[in-house]
């Protein structure tokens, strides 16, 4: 509830400014939806933190690289949809790519760890 | 006379086993003492030890398999479709093909060490099993065993290590590769191979059937005539008595059957004790498969999906690998042993 009132109340005052002071809109969008991450970020820290446990347990580092790939998704989108609502779709793309290859970087020690087991066989 | 005899009786002298003897049976760290205390609740949980030491590479593999599936379908529900759903989906095949590829590794080589070891173990057991058998009067039967059976198992161990096993190994990274690329082909490719392998197993598994039981037709007709033959002499050149050698020739003989019967016994514990514990891997890996492949599929993850498809066929083609080798090793020795004929 408290999310969905948020949400509206944003987009009230967006569209009210959107006419007449379109900059102050754009923070207002901006504002709004920094505040619904960060509290979507408080209810969900204690999830994170249970999976982090858990990732200890596995072998190897896929679990905690899968949950920072999640992380460099989210605030890919976040900045993307930012930059596409301030009509700049070409910084929007810009994120977007950097955010696929920051994630492809994560999974670069998953990679090298299947080169390995292959070159173990090998060998 | 016979308190005369009980006073000048010479000691036997079996108190206690040779030194020899008694330096092997010190190697396991528990003596007959120790053992005969045991209660049986203390034996139970032995054999639970045992079996949780076992089993717990797979139980945990197939953990933390149900948990990186769970994880990155969370992940990919959470950012949606669209453009991030491809990343998502690379990057969860790379980190399952990672985990997955380095425990078929590790359980390729624990069938490969299991077969040695158990080829080691037949190579001090058949000579002793066979000379056992030959004073029981299966001469031919025991020839067999020492010879062809023995020569047989040698060549079926050294094919393991050598083609069976590196060719699992290029299998499972086939498999990978296969599932990282997301091409049809190699998956299709991939499968006849594992068809292929399954065939040559079963190929190979009734030509040795057919082998060892014509062998134990051939040579318990030869060893039954043989006996036959010995008897019937003794009876007939030994006058007056020749029928009670005769008797106690077979006598002799049963009781050697007995001494026989046992060590089969003995030699077949060791290694279904030596095979269980990885042949049961072999089966918890594939349910662990089957299930995060389930799971898989479920959620929307076809790469993962079809890891663990061929990766589940992988794991039964290194049961059947070893349930060939151990299957040729107890059809000869319980042939043997209920029989008395073998090889």
């Amino acid at each position: 509830m408290k999310f969905a009132a948020l949400a509206v109340v944003c987009c009230v005052f967006t569209l009210a400014l959107k006419k007449d002071q379109p900059a102050f809109a754009f923070l207002v969008s901006l504002c709004g939806a920094a505040c619904l991450m960060i509290m979507i970020a408080q209810q969900l820290e204690p999830l994170v933190g249970w999976l982090r446990a858990l990732a200890q347990y596995t072998k190897g580092q896929s679990v905690s690289c899968l949950l920072q790939v999640l992380g460099i998704a989210i605030a890919s989108q976040f900045a993307s949809d930012l930059c596409k609502e301030g009509g700049l779709n070409a910084a929007a793309s810009a994120v977007e790519l950097a955010g696929r290859m920051l994630a492809l970087l994560q999974a670069l020690p998953m990679l090298q760890s299947l080169v390995s087991s292959f070159l173990a066989f090998l060998q | 006379m016979i308190s005369l005899c009980a006073l000048l009786s010479l000691p036997a002298k079996a108190a206690e086993p040779p030194s020899e003897v008694q330096e092997i049976l010190e190697q396991s760290g528990v003596t007959g003492e120790d053992a005969a205390g045991w209660s049986f609740s203390q034996l139970l949980d032995g054999i639970g030890d045992a079996a949780s030491k076992a089993l717990d590479k797979p139980l945990s593999f197939g953990g933390q398999a149900l948990l990186y599936i769970s994880l990155s379908c969370v992940v990919s529900l959470t950012l949606g479709g669209g453009n991030w759903k491809g990343c998502i989906d690379s990057i969860a095949v790379l980190g399952f093909g990672a985990l997955s590829l380095s425990a078929m590794m590790d359980l390729i080589q624990e069938v490969n060490v299991t077969a040695q070891q158990s080829q080691a173990y037949l190579y001090n057991f058949a000579p002793v099993y066979s000379g056992i058998a030959m004073l029981g009067g299966q001469t031919a039967g025991a020839t067999a065993y020492s010879g062809m059976f023995l020569a047989m198992s040698a060549f079926l161990s050294t094919a393991i290590e050598k083609l069976l096993l590196p060719l699992m190994g290029i299998y499972f990274c086939f498999a990978a590769s296969a599932a990282v690329w997301g091409n049809a082909g190699i998956e299709d490719a991939a499968k006849l191979f594992s068809k292929c392998l399954s065939g040559l197993l079963k190929t190979a598994g009734m030509l040795f059937s057919l082998v060892l039981g014509l062998q134990n037709i051939l040579t318990g007709t030869v060893d039954n005539a043989a006996l036959k033959v010995g008897r019937n002499l003794i009876s007939g050149a030994i006058p007056v008595v020749g029928d009670a050698a005769a008797a106690a020739l077979s006598s002799a003989a049963a009781a050697v059957q007995l001494l026989k019967g046992s060590l089969a016994l003995a030699a077949v514990v060791v290694l279904g004790g030596s095979f269980m514990p990885i042949f049961l891997r072999c089966c918890l890996y594939y349910l662990a498969f089957s299930v995060a492949g389930i799971l898989a599929a479920g959620s929307g993850q076809k790469q993962c999906g079809q890891i663990c498809r061929l990766f589940a066929d992988g794991a039964r083609l290194c049961g059947s690998i070893l349930v060939l080798y151990f299957f040729m090793v107890f059809l000869s020795t319980v042939l043997l042993l209920i029989t008395g004929n073998g090889g």
